[in-house]
């Protein structure tokens, strides 16, 4: 799966790096100064890198914890993120990361413990529940078998008393969840289009049904489930599709195992989509029904607002209002 | 395909296999048919930077596949070995390059590091050259980085120094390993051809371009038009009769625009 791995001279004695290289026998391993030598320069394609991307094993330096931007939260007041991998094993076309970054190489920054110290240090600062989401630049679980991420922190943050972690995910490599017991301030949260949005612009992700089965295994378990809604697309049958993914989710996993629904419309920053609407010129998504608005393009309003009314009214069928949040364009 | 390659000795093999033909009244060393072109640099970073300069002037294809083929020193590969530069150093300049390994193939991976003069140092791992990293760093202005390869074949390493080697060898060294050159232009013109233009917008906006007068935003508009029709697998025929019905360049972005909309909604 992965051929080349690239690393950082710096991290050569790390034992992380060591671990990861081992399970990598024959990939071609290649060191560099710096990963920005890498995943910075221009003159990359991201769509013909995303064919068969590289690792880069890198250590992440500055400020590695940072606050999420506002109406991103499920009902904490402090909320931020972290990024342990940037890019993730799946081709989403509606996916702001092919436009964020020059390079479809897997970047992991494997000095886990400086992640540590600094979610410990904001954690420790603040005296209500605070919230930390791994998954915004990745996907927190696809890449478990390479990453080791949730068995590495899941027990960190079991320890921290006001912490909350979500992992979020398309995945099924859940094994890792099954293997430990649920932690009581941890949210597994599940992204869900219809499946027949999925087939189309989800590519490489897990069936809807087989995300569905996963979701209730872990419900069953004890683990707190989330379902996020986003993007919510714009699509023929609108109503009946979402309706059914609704129904098809919640007969499964019971309202009680939910900890929240998030719902957001498609939205992205201008320059992304441009660049990502250039690499993909014959992707039918970006012929939608899309207005340029404060630097971002998504729906026009109206169909926004419809989008995000309708489905509110679906959910509301299955799960307490309260539960469910809005994200802003 | 772009071939860059310093010698003729080192060309001639590959001149063969694609029967590429000189072009007689070229200001460079040119050899081309319809797919491949070849052009000779001459030994060096200066001359590898001038000759894929005009080499981005003479071909077909400047934003397709660019390959640096030659022979090499090595510190460890052996004599004869065929092997690719996943990064590129040079020894007076600061930038590093690391070519994207996109493709299926067998060949090596080594670094390479692109010298001043001839280098008789054999690093462990280290591949010597002379050219690879300007014309890396030149071919990134006209193609992205996965379509730009550098391939070498050892010609000399720490058990046969550069001193014992004879460039009448070169032609033999290259040529067995023809085939799996090949495969490797293959691979990268079937990536490049992904990038290629669509015709059929790009026709169809021309003709439309000439039923009214269209400003240079109206032309952008009309061309993202009709890109979005061909995406929503509408006919573009009705798209140039709309505008042919239409009185003028604002009217016929009105009026294609409000035929589209019902069709953009995902399927």
């Amino acid at each position: 799966m992965i051929d080349t791995i690239y690393i950082e001279e710096q991290i050569e004695g790390l034992s992380k790096y060591q671990e990861i290289l081992s399970r990598f026998p024959k990939a071609t391993v290649i060191t560099c100064t710096h990963y920005k030598e890498i995943f910075n320069p221009s003159a990359q394609s991201f769509r013909l890198q995303k064919k068969k991307p590289a690792l880069i094993l890198a250590k992440q330096t500055g400020k590695l914890v940072h606050p999420i931007p506002k109406s991103y939260g499920v009902g904490g007041r402090h909320n931020f993120y972290f990024s342990h991998l940037l890019n993730c094993l799946y081709d989403c076309r509606y996916c702001f990361l092919q436009g964020m970054y020059p390079s479809a190489h897997y970047l992991m920054f494997v000095n886990f413990e400086d992640f540590e110290k600094e979610i410990k240090n904001i954690s420790q600062s603040k005296t209500e529940p605070t919230w930390f989401f791994s998954g915004y630049d990745c996907d927190s679980l696809a890449l478990e078998s390479v990453t080791g991420f949730a068995s590495h922190f899941l027990p960190f943050f079991k320890r921290l008393p006001n912490a909350w972690v979500e992992l979020r995910t398309k995945s099924v490599a859940t094994q890792i969840l099954h293997a430990m017991d649920p932690l009581p301030r941890a949210v597994v949260a599940f992204s869900f289009t219809p499946q027949e949005i999925s087939s189309q612009l989800e590519h490489g992700v897990p069936s809807v049904k087989s995300r569905i089965r996963a979701m209730q295994k872990l419900a069953k378990q004890g683990w707190k489930v989330g379902l996020r809604i986003d993007p919510l697309l714009e699509c023929r049958n609108f109503e009946k599709r979402y309706s059914n993914l609704f129904r098809n989710i919640f007969e499964k996993v019971p309202e009680h195992a939910i900890h929240s629904v998030s719902i957001g419309a498609f939205r992205m920053p201008k320059g992304f989509y441009k660049k990502i609407e250039k690499q993909y010129p014959e992707e039918k998504l970006f012929a939608g029904n899309f207005k340029s608005q404060g630097g971002c393009i998504a729906y026009q309003r109206q169909i926004e607002i419809q989008l995000k009314q309708k489905s509110v009214q679906l959910l509301s069928q299955w799960i307490n209002p309260d539960k469910v949040f809005k994200c802003q364009t | 395909m772009n071939f860059v390659v310093a010698y003729l000795a080192e060309a001639q093999p590959v001149i063969d296999y694609y029967d590429l033909k000189k072009v007689d009244h070229a200001s460079i060393p040119l050899f081309q048919n319809d797919q491949h072109s070849l052009v000779l640099s001459g030994l060096g970073k200066n001359s590898a930077t001038s000759a894929t300069e005009n080499l981005s002037r003479s071909t077909n294809n400047p934003n397709g596949g660019w390959i640096n083929l030659g022979i090499s020193g090595h510190g460890s590969l052996a004599k004869g070995d065929l092997f690719i530069a996943g990064k590129i150093l040079d020894d007076n300049a600061k930038e590093t390059f690391y070519p994207p390994q996109l493709y299926a193939s067998s060949i090596t991976v080594s670094t390479l590091k692109s010298c001043s003069k001839p280098s008789m140092e054999y690093q462990e791992g280290m591949g010597y050259d002379m050219e690879a990293h300007a014309f890396y760093k030149t071919a990134c202005q006209f193609t992205t980085r996965e379509l730009i390869q550098v391939v070498k074949v050892v010609s000399d390493n720490p058990s046969f120094p550069l001193d014992q080697f004879s460039p009448k060898d070169a032609p033999v060294m290259i040529n067995q390993h023809l085939q799996r050159i090949d495969d490797l232009v293959k691979q990268i013109e079937e990536t490049s051809n992904t990038f290629q233009i669509d015709d059929k917008v790009e026709e169809m906006f021309e003709s439309i371009g000439k039923i009214h007068s269209f400003s240079v935003t109206r032309s952008h508009q009309l061309q993202e038009l009709v890109r979005h029709a061909k995406n929503l697998n509408l006919d573009l025929g009705v798209i140039k009769e709309i505008a042919q019905s239409s009185t003028n360049a604002g009217d016929a972005i009105k009026n294609i625009s409000e035929f589209l909309e019902p069709y953009r909604t995902l399927g």
